[in-house]
C-alpha cells in the first residue's frame, strides 16, 4: 500500500518522498533528521497508534500538517483525528480525493 | 222387678274390671289340671291366642313355654313357697319369636277352687334395647381397643381458674405406642412429662371450658414427637376431655426431609442455571471475538490490498495511452471499488466496531444510523439516556437481536419507518430491561419466530433469529410477538436484570 501510495505522489504530484516508517515509533525517530512539508499516516498501526502519532508530531512539530490516509470510513474516526490535530483526514478507498486534498495541503504549507 | 245390687257384687265387678283391664298380662289357672280358668286382654295380645283357645286348656298343652322345664319349676316353686316373684320365662306366642316375660304367681281361691294368678310382663322390648346397648358398648370398646391411633380421657386440672395439667383417667392400648408413656393411667400429664409445653394444658383446658371440639397438629419437644390431634369435651359440663390422636412425628421428618432436600435441589438449579447462562454469555462472546477476528483480517488486510489496487490503478491511468486502455483501468477501478464496498459492509455486520467500545445505548444509535445508510430504514430510538449492561455477552447478544429484527422489518414489513424502545423496569426481584421493536408494516407470520427464518439481508448475520432467541431464552429472557397482516408487527423482549450483571 505503502509503496503504491508513493510511486502515485512521486509520479502524479512530483513530490519527494523523503523517508517511509513501519511504524509510529520509526517515523518519530527519523523525524529529527527530515524536514518534510507533509506527513501521511494510517490510522491502524503495529504498536502506537496513528492518532498518538499525530498527537507527538502536534507537540514537536506544531507548523507540520498530518494527514490521516486511512480504511475507517466511520465519521467518530474523523472527529477523534481532528480533535488529535490532524490536518485532514481522507479514506482510502478514493485516491483521487488523496491526491487532491495532498495537493491542497501542500498548497497551504507552501503559502 | 230388679234386686238392688249387693256390696259383693260390686267389688266382684271392680276386680273383674281391674283384672280385665290390667296393662300387664294376668292370668287364672287351676292349681290341680293347671288349666286357664280366666286371661285378661293384655296376655291375649302377649301371647297371639284368642280366649276360646286358651280357656279350658293348659299352657303345657298349647307349648305356650318355650323351655319345657318352665311349668315343672313353677310348680314346684309354688309349692315351696305358696308364691312366686320374678321368674324369667321364655313365652312361645301362636305366631312369632319366642317373647321374654317376667312372671310372678301366687296361689288364690277362685269359685271354691284352689287357682293360680300369674302375671306376665312383657321384657322382650328392654332385653333387645340391653342387648343392643351391649353390642354398642362392644363395637366401641373393640374400636377403642384396636384402632391405629392413641385414644385417653382426661380430667383437665385447673388452679385459680387456669389449665395447669391433666390426668389420665383411661388410655386405650395403642396409648403407649403413639405417646412413649408407661402407666399413664391416675397419673397426670407433668408427673409423666415434667416439662411438658403450657400448650398441651392450655388447648385442653379451652375444650373443657367451652365444649369446642378442636383439631390440631402441634410438637412436643419435651417428648420429642408431633402429634396430629382431635379433642372433644366428655359429657355436658365439666373437666372430661376425650383425646383421639396419632403420632406424626415420622411424617413430619420426612417432609422436613423433603424440604430441605427441596431447596437442596432449588440452589443446584439455580448454581446450574447460572453456569448455563455464563456459558451462553461466555459463548456470545467467542463468537462476537471471533467475528472481530474475522473483520479484523478483512479489514487490516483484504482491504488495504484492494485499496493499493485502487491507487496502482490510479496510478496506471496517466500511461494507458488510447482510451480503450482508460476505459479498461476505469473498468478495473469500479470493480475494485464494488469489491471495497462489500469487503466494508462484512467487516461492520460482521462486528460493529462500536459495540466493541461503547455501551448497548451507544450501539444502538450506530445500528440505526447505519440501518438508514444502508437500507433507507429510519429508526427511532426511544430510551433512556443511560442503559447499564455491565455484562458483555448479553450487551452483544441484544444488539445482535435488535438487529435481526431491523432486519426482518427491511425484508419483510415494507415500511420505511421503525421504533425500537428500551426500559428498563425497577422494583425488586422483577427487576428487567425490556425492549420492542414495532413498525406498523404488512405484518408477517408469528411462525417465523420458531422456524429458522431470519438472517440478514445480506446474509453475514451469523446466529440468525433463531439463535439469537434461543440464547435469550438461556439468559432467562422471553421473546413475544404480535403481528397482523396489514396491522403492523410488535416483537417484545423482555429480560431479567439479574443476567445483565452476569459474570
Amino acid at each position: 500500500m505503502r509503496m503504491v501510495l508513493r510511486r502515485l505522489l512521486e509520479e502524479e504530484l512530483g513530490l519527494v518522498v523523503l523517508a517511509e516508517a513501519e511504524t509510529a515509533e520509526a517515523a518519530l525517530e527519523d523525524l529529527p533528521h527530515l524536514s518534510p512539508d507533509l506527513v501521511l499516516t494510517d490510522l491502524s498501526l503495529p504498536g502506537a497508534s496513528g492518532l498518538e502519532l499525530v498527537r507527538a508530531l502536534k507537540f514537536q512539530r506544531p507548523g507540520l500538517p498530518c494527514l490521516v490516509v486511512t480504511g475507517h470510513v466511520d465519521p467518530s474516526y474523523e472527529l477523534a483525528a481532528s480533535a488529535a490535530g490532524a490536518a485532514g483526514f481522507v479514506t482510502k478507498d478514493d485516491p483521487d480525493r488523496v491526491l487532491e486534498v495532498v495537493r491542497r495541503l501542500l498548497g497551504c504549507a507552501e503559502g | 222387678m230388679t234386686a238392688d245390687p249387693k256390696p259383693g257384687d260390686e267389688l266382684e265387678a271392680s276386680f273383674e274390671q281391674i283384672f280385665e283391664r290390667a296393662p300387664l298380662g294376668l292370668t287364672l289357672t287351676t292349681l290341680e289340671a293347671g288349666t286357664f280358668v280366666r286371661v285378661n286382654e293384655a296376655f291375649l295380645s302377649l301371647s297371639g291366642y284368642t280366649r276360646e283357645a286358651l280357656l279350658g286348656r293348659s299352657p303345657r298343652a298349647l307349648g305356650l313355654w318355650a323351655d319345657p322345664g318352665t311349668y315343672e319349676r313353677l310348680r314346684e316353686r309354688l309349692r315351696r313357697d305358696g308364691m312366686i316373684k320374678d321368674f324369667e320365662a321364655w313365652l312361645q306366642p301362636k305366631v312369632g319369636a319366642v317373647r321374654n316375660v317376667l312372671l310372678g304367681a301366687a296361689v288364690v281361691a277362685f269359685g271354691g277352687e284352689r287357682c293360680v294368678l300369674t302375671t306376665a310382663v312383657d321384657l322382650t322390648w328392654r332385653t333387645e334395647a340391653e342387648r343392643r346397648l351391649r353390642e354398642r358398648e362392644a363395637r366401641y370398646r373393640s374400636l377403642f381397643n384396636s384402632t391405629d391411633e392413641g385414644f385417653c380421657v382426661v380430667e383437665v386440672l385447673f388452679e385459680g381458674g387456669a389449665p395447669t395439667d391433666y390426668r389420665f383417667l383411661e388410655v386405650n392400648p395403642r396409648f403407649e405406642q403413639q405417646t412413649g408413656l408407661h402407666g399413664a393411667v391416675g397419673r397426670t400429664a407433668r408427673e409423666l412429662v415434667p416439662e411438658l409445653e403450657a400448650h398441651w394444658f392450655e388447648v385442653y383446658g379451652e375444650i373443657a371450658r367451652t365444649g369446642r371440639a378442636r383439631r390440631f397438629e402441634n410438637g412436643s419437644q419435651a417428648m420429642g414427637r408431633w402429634f396430629d390431634v382431635y379433642a372433644f369435651r366428655l359429657g355436658e359440663n365439666g373437666a372430661h376431655v376425650g383425646i383421639l390422636f396419632k403420632d406424626v412425628t415420622e411424617r413430619r421428618q420426612a417432609e422436613a426431609a423433603l424440604a430441605a432436600l427441596t431447596r437442596e435441589l432449588e440452589v443446584k438449579v439455580m448454581k446450574r442455571t447460572r453456569q448455563v447462562q455464563e456459558l451462553a454469555g461466555q459463548l456470545t462472546l467467542a463468537e462476537a471475538r471471533e467475528r472481530a477476528r474475522l473483520a479484523g483480517v478483512l479489514h487490516d488486510d483484504l482491504q488495504q490490498r484492494l485499496y493499493a489496487v485502487q491507487f496502482a490503478l490510479r496510478g496506471l491511468l496517466p500511461h494507458a495511452k488510447t482510451a480503450e486502455a482508460q476505459a479498461k483501468v476505469e473498468e478495473l477501478k469500479g470493480l475494485v471499488a464494488d469489491a471495497v464496498a462489500v469487503s466494508r459492509t462484512m467487516t461492520t455486520h460482521l462486528s460493529p466496531p462500536v459495540l466493541r467500545h461503547e455501551g448497548l445505548l451507544e450501539a444502538l444509535v450506530w445500528l440505526g444510523r447505519d440501518m438508514a445508510a444502508r437500507y433507507g430504514l429510519e429508526v427511532e430510538l426511544d430510551a433512556p439516556s443511560r442503559v447499564t449492561v455491565p455484562n458483555e455477552g448479553v450487551r452483544v447478544l441484544l444488539f445482535y437481536l435488535v438487529r435481526e429484527l431491523l432486519f426482518n422489518v427491511v425484508k419483510h414489513a415494507g415500511v420505511d419507518r421503525v421504533s425500537v424502545s428500551l426500559r428498563e423496569t425497577a422494583g425488586g426481584a422483577g427487576d428487567q430491561l425490556e425492549l420492542s421493536v414495532r413498525d406498523l408494516g404488512r405484518g408477517f407470520d408469528p411462525a417465523f419466530l420458531d422456524g429458522g427464518a431470519g438472517g440478514a439481508a445480506d446474509g453475514t448475520t451469523g446466529l440468525g433469529l433463531l439463535g439469537v432467541r434461543q440464547r435469550l431464552e438461556l439468559f432467562g429472557g422471553h421473546m413475544a410477538l404480535s403481528s397482523a397482516p396489514e396491522a403492523g408487527t410488535c416483537v417484545s423482549i423482555s429480560l431479567p436484570r439479574s443476567a445483565l450483571t452476569l459474570g
